[in-house]
């Protein structure tokens, strides 16, 4: 098993609610945490009586948008006023700030509903929306839609499987590929056909 | 001839025609070993589970969970391993390794063979 995932899981089992939140707090925030694996573990454990269910499906969820929106809210009323303090605000001109925050906002699905199923990925979206001033509702929806999404993914992939929430790690890596395959064939056929007309 | 395959047009069919044929092979594959799996038995049918194996303990589990999962009496595993640790029950398998500076591998062998103990008399 992953070497970082092991001990969260005992903070899970010795903290329970408050262990779940920080850690999906900060996956979402800034580490490259394992919190999807520590969720389809933490709804397992409800499976088996140890935690509510329920209760940790809204306390991750909480815990992932808390982190998102920390980070995106942090980066976007102080990240320019760091980055010109430190010397490196004159690569983020203008310009460019404006054709990336074109982008985020043309490309919501690929960009931030995306990546919030990719732990590594995440924080980095987050950074880029605030840094570019992308507008709040709009980040605020897909990011919500994404993390809706993937923590109604674990914790129903921990309640199927139950006490072999071990085994669906076999499952997991297809399902990600699949995920990514899935969005780029999307994306594509949107492309070919937005093109001809 | 060249010309052909110089459109962009037939590129782009040929492109999406390998995109879906590589998210069929992915579907398949997984649809296999979901199978696979459903088959042993791994995964839980409507409110049926699969009784607790002790060979599924791990060193990261703490003995209130133990506890939990296998029905055992509060103290059974505290006297089976002679924890003197106040933090038990709430104290994970690695942890009491570490207390009892010893190897993390060898407490889980006695707890899985406590846990079969009381098991077979049960």
């Amino acid at each position: 098993m992953n070497i970082i995932l092991t001990p969260l899981l005992s903070y899970v089992l010795v903290y329970k609610y408050l262990a779940i939140f920080i850690i999906t707090f900060l996956g979402a925030f800034a580490l490259p945490l394992p919190s999807g694996s520590m969720l389809l573990a933490a709804s397992a454990f409800a499976v088996q009586g140890y935690l509510n269910f329920w209760l940790v499906f809204a306390v991750g969820l909480a815990g992932n948008l808390a982190g998102d929106n920390a980070g995106y809210w942090l980066v976007r009323l102080y990240g320019l006023r760091v980055l010109n303090k430190i010397g490196l605000g004159s690569f983020f001109r203008k310009e460019r700030l404006d054709a990336a925050r074109q982008k985020l906002h043309d490309h919501p699905i690929l960009t931030i509903f995306s990546s919030r199923f990719f732990t590594a990925i995440a924080p980095a979206v987050n950074v880029a929306s605030g840094m570019t001033r992308l507008s709040y509702s709009r980040y605020l929806i897909f990011e919500s839609l994404g993390e809706l999404t993937e923590v109604t993914f674990f914790c129903l992939a921990g309640y199927l499987f139950g006490n072999n929430w071990e085994y669906f790690q076999k499952l997991s890596g297809w399902i990600l590929v699949l995920v990514v395959a899935s969005m780029f064939l999307s994306y594509f056929i949107l492309r070919m056909f937005s093109k001809k007309t | 001839m060249k010309n052909y395959f110089k459109r962009p047009k037939f590129l782009q069919w040929l492109v999406l025609f390998l995109c879906v044929a590589a998210l069929a092979f992915c579907l398949g594959w997984l649809f296999r070993d979901f199978m696979g799996l459903r088959r042993a038995g791994y995964m839980r049918r409507g409110k049926e589970a699969l009784a607790a194996n002790p060979g599924q303990i791990r060193t990261w589990m703490t003995f209130r969970y133990i506890n939990l999962v296998f029905h055992l009496p509060a103290d059974y595993l505290k006297d089976a391993l002679d924890v003197a640790d106040a933090r038990y029950p709430n104290l994970s398998i690695s942890s009491l390794a570490k207390s009892q500076k010893t190897d993390g591998n060898q407490i889980l062998q006695k707890t899985i063979k406590a846990v079969e103990g009381l098991k077979s008399v049960q």
